[in-house]
């Protein structure tokens, strides 16, 4: 760094230029203090706690995606910004689905990745995945993104098996008083308030509401959709620090929507099946609350409780609830120099009402189901402040599978400040859900003799997952940094379905009773996946930054039936790629470009294909935004995934929205 | 393909390992509140406090009001010979003495006590320093800030300062014009920074 004081004739100028009180001090040492302040100022500094890890030092492929990056990818869901992250395949099904994983087995029911609003599970209990639609608060809310490609059921536990996405939202101090943002645009139309104030001189809160409409997508053959859909949701957050030690937070949401979907419904009569408008009701909410003790900078205490409900009312399917309540207690500690542990406890009840129909059929209409964890991990200085050997293993219980054990052992080798080299050994599990154990779903038909159903099978074992992961991070200089990762992960006992013993049914066909040929889950897939993932990062001046990333998988699979719907290669892609430009040209305006690449899905019929976003962003005065964005720019419309059982696939068009943001 | 991608991604590791290890001079990061403390006692040796306003001694007294980190290292620094020579360090200085000091540093905790403190010395020649959010801003003269640059998932973090140019002249302290240009913000006499 260029020395702004330290050249011999600036300082003579300025020892003439300073008259000195003698009382204090002579000139070499006015010198040499000024010398040390210039060195202080640019020294680096910690405030990170022994407990607190800088992500540029974990030992696990991390990438955080930042409230800045959010707000200049232009992009309007959870969904779409996760785009942005190395290594996530993000593809749209439809106006409302997403089909999101990290290193193989997309699906928009993609059930090896873990997501989590705050913490809370939105992993549906269910079905397994994430129903992505209803995933929303104001993008502008979230502090950042955090997403771990790669096991992490040593500390989240069941289905953190190929990824990990935390979605932190900003404590209600940083949301302060009121912002309002619109949206208008050919395929979505948002609005939300927000509003934010002080809870006396130890705490702040924030509420909010916003609405979303989107419309529908095409068909292959260009027609519409027909699933345009709507989500109204509101919410607060509040945190206070009841002492100074003792911090305690409450969230909560609420939301409702509809969606609209043509489906093509199996059918015994010519030609097979026929098209059905189908209306999905949605409505959910949330309430957290957080209790944090600091004992000292190097022990916490961390307790967190959440109520979860969630309903989805399907023409021809019927509703399906699920309530969960979950909570868990954690404590940090250091008992020697060179050990930092981590303990924690878990419970969770999710209590389930199911209805069946003429095209699904639960056994039990209700149920309970109870999960129990423990965790322990202790993080060892093997050579102090260098090397690290983090050792670790979840403990869980579930009513499917009964015990289940994720042990974890990470190396950190943190050469310097600028240069982290990893390696990690884990074992992860994805546990079966409710639809996997006493469900029936009418999926297709065989022209003149039967339905085709996905049967459910209460002897199903859990997927399970033996990962090698390796990894170097370098800050190459202050304005460049790379960061790659190799893994090769070892799968047994996924999930594939055979064919069953057929029955006749009067429950699931209705009248008059029908052949039912039940696909039956069965563990009988194994295989490899093996990949790599490199990131970029370069400020090229003060004005214009770069990142790139880039993704490599492949997938070797054996063990899978003719009949296999459930585990598939070639859906995720085997390179990505993607480039973002945020180009500042003056102070108050911004240029962006995101640019996409994905390579083709074989099993999803999906061909290779390209999205150009771009983003003109202008700041007339400090509490107003405009921008301008387009999506999609490269082609009018393209499909990205095929969608699940009955729907048709979609074409996602190009979008061009502008966007107000005020702030009062 | 797979020949090419190993390929590729050795060539790759090969110019990035010896690059990297160019670049792993530099130094550890160190406690924020220790750069802070340093910080400090350096500040008697580029002020000036008006004729006759410091003790026979000639020495700076340096208060503190609490037990805070910053005044945790200030209490063993200040001990050291090269800082001893030219300053008195006087720890949890009471509230109606604090105009006897020449340097008075309010730690995080005493951000309750800040107004009134800073009422009660009013024009007298106490540089006044803060680790408080927006001291500078709130009547204090020389206010720590912290900054951040992150590139990937690297940050560094600073300790930086702004001084508050209209409290200082009116109290008569002058300050070294290269530590006005060391700071990272000027908040003029006349006038908003």
């Amino acid at each position: 760094m260029k020395s702004r004081i330290l050249k011999y004739g600036v300082i003579t100028v300025s020892l003439l230029a300073f008259p000195m009180g003698a009382e204090a001090a002579g000139q070499e040492e006015r010198a040499r203090a000024l010398s040390s302040l210039e060195q202080l100022i640019n020294q680096e500094v910690t405030s990170v706690s022994k407990q607190e890890e800088k992500a540029s030092q974990a030992a696990a492929a991390v990438y955080v995606i930042t409230a800045e990056d959010i707000r200049r990818s232009g992009a309007t869901s959870i969904a779409e910004s996760l785009r942005m992250a190395p290594g996530i395949s993000v593809a749209r099904s439809g106006s409302s689905g997403w089909a999101v994983t990290s290193r193989g087995f997309n699906d928009e029911f993609a059930s090896k990745m873990l997501v989590m609003i705050d913490g809370r599970s939105v992993y549906n209990p269910l079905f397994a995945g994430v129903y992505w639609d209803v995933q929303n608060v104001p993008l502008e809310t979230i502090d950042r993104i955090e997403v771990i490609r790669g096991p992490a059921g040593t500390i989240w536990g069941a289905n953190a098996v190929s990824g990990v996405i935390n979605i932190i939202t900003k404590p209600a101090e940083e949301t302060q008083d009121g912002r309002q943002d619109t949206l208008i645009g050919n395929k979505d139309i948002m609005t939300s308030l927000r509003y934010g104030g002080k809870i006396g001189d130890k705490g702040a809160w924030r509420a909010y509401g916003m609405q979303q409409r989107w419309d529908e997508e095409s068909t292959l053959a260009g027609h519409g959709m027909g699933d345009d859909w709507k989500n109204e949701q509101g919410g607060f957050r509040a945190d206070y620090n009841l002492t100074d030690r003792d911090a305690l937070g409450v969230q909560g949401d609420y939301y409702q929507g509809n969606e609209n979907f043509l489906r093509a419904v199996p059918s015994l009569i010519p030609p097979y099946s026929f098209a059905s408008d189908t209306n999905v009701s949605l409505q959910g909410g949330n309430f957290m609350l957080n209790w944090e003790r600091k004992i000292s900078d190097a022990e916490h205490l961390h307790l967190k409780a959440y109520y979860d409900y969630t309903s989805r009312t399907r023409h021809l399917i019927g509703q399906q609830q699920a309530r969960t309540f979950d909570v868990e207690f954690q404590h940090s500690f250091t008992p020697q120099e060179r050990h930092e542990i981590v303990w924690g406890l878990g419970y969770r009840l999710i209590d389930d009402s199911l209805d069946s129909s003429p095209y699904i059929f639960y056994a039990d209409p209700s149920r309970e189901m109870q999960l129990f964890s423990a965790f322990a991990q202790d993080k060892i200085a093997l050579v102090e402040d260098e090397v690290f050997l983090t050792l670790g293993s979840k403990f869980e219980h579930n009513d499917f599978t009964g015990f289940e054990y994720q042990p974890s052992a990470r190396l950190s080798w943190l050469v310097n400040n600028n240069n982290t080299v990893w390696l990690a050994v884990s074992r992860a599990i994805r546990s079966p859900n409710r639809s996997s154990d006493d469900t029936n779903l009418i999926i297709g038909s065989v022209p003149g003799l039967g339905y085709v159903a996905l049967a459910g099978d209460h002897g199903a074992e859990s997927e399970k997952l033996l990962a090698y992961e390796a990894g170097f991070r370098s800050r190459l200089s202050q304005d460049f940094a790379v960061d790659v990762t190799g893994y090769f992960n070892d799968y047994n006992d996924l999930v594939s379905s055979s064919r069953g013993t057929p029955y006749i049914s009067t429950v699931l066909g209705a009248t008059p009773p029908s052949l039912i040929l039940p696909l039956v889950p069965s563990n009988s897939v194994e295989g490899h996946v093996w990949g790599a993932e490199a990131t970029a990062n370069w400020d090229v001046t003060d004005n214009w930054s770069l990142a790139a990333s880039y993704s490599y998988l492949d997938m070797n699979l054996s063990g899978m039936t003719a009949t296999s719907l459930v585990t598939n290669e070639g859906t995720t892609p085997q390179h990505q790629f993607n480039l973002r430009s945020y180009l500042n040209v003056t102070e108050n305006v911004e240029f962006d470009t995101l640019l996409y690449f994905n390579d083709n899905l074989p099993a999803e019929g999906i061909d290779v294909y390209t999205r150009l976003d771009v983003r003109l962003g202008w700041r007339p005065v400090e509490s107003v935004e405009v921008s301008l964005a387009g999506q999609n720019l490269t082609d009018d419309q393209h499909p990205e995934f095929s969608a699940f059982t009955y729907n048709n696939p979609a074409q996602i068009g190009r979008a061009v929205y502008g966007l107000v943001s005020w702030k009062f | 393909m797979k020949l090419t991608l190993t390929v590729l991604a050795l060539f790759l590791l090969q110019a990035v390992i010896p690059a990297a290890t160019l670049y792993a001079q530099a130094p550890r990061a160190e406690d924020e509140n220790e750069v802070k403390a340093q910080i400090i006692l350096n500040l008697p040796l580029v002020a000036n406090w008006p004729e006759g306003t410091l003790p026979d001694d000639g020495k700076v007294r340096l208060c503190t009001l609490s037990d805070g980190k910053v005044s945790h290292y200030l209490k063993l620094m200040a001990a050291q010979p090269s800082y001893a020579d030219h300053i008195v360090f006087v720890p949890h200085i009471r509230d109606q003495q604090v105009r006897q000091c020449q340097v008075l540093f309010f730690d995080k905790q005493d951000a309750a006590r800040m107004e009134a403190l800073l009422e009660t010395i009013g024009q007298a020649p106490v540089l006044t320093v803060g680790t408080t959010r927006n001291f500078a801003r709130q009547k204090g003269m020389i206010g720590f800030l912290n900054t951040q640059k992150s590139i990937g998932l690297f940050s560094q973090k600073n300790v930086k300062f702004e001084i508050n140019m209209r409290q200082t002249s009116a109290t008569g302290i002058t300050l070294d014009p290269l530590l006005l240009e060391l700071a990272e913000k000027i908040i003029p006499e006349g006038g908003t920074p």
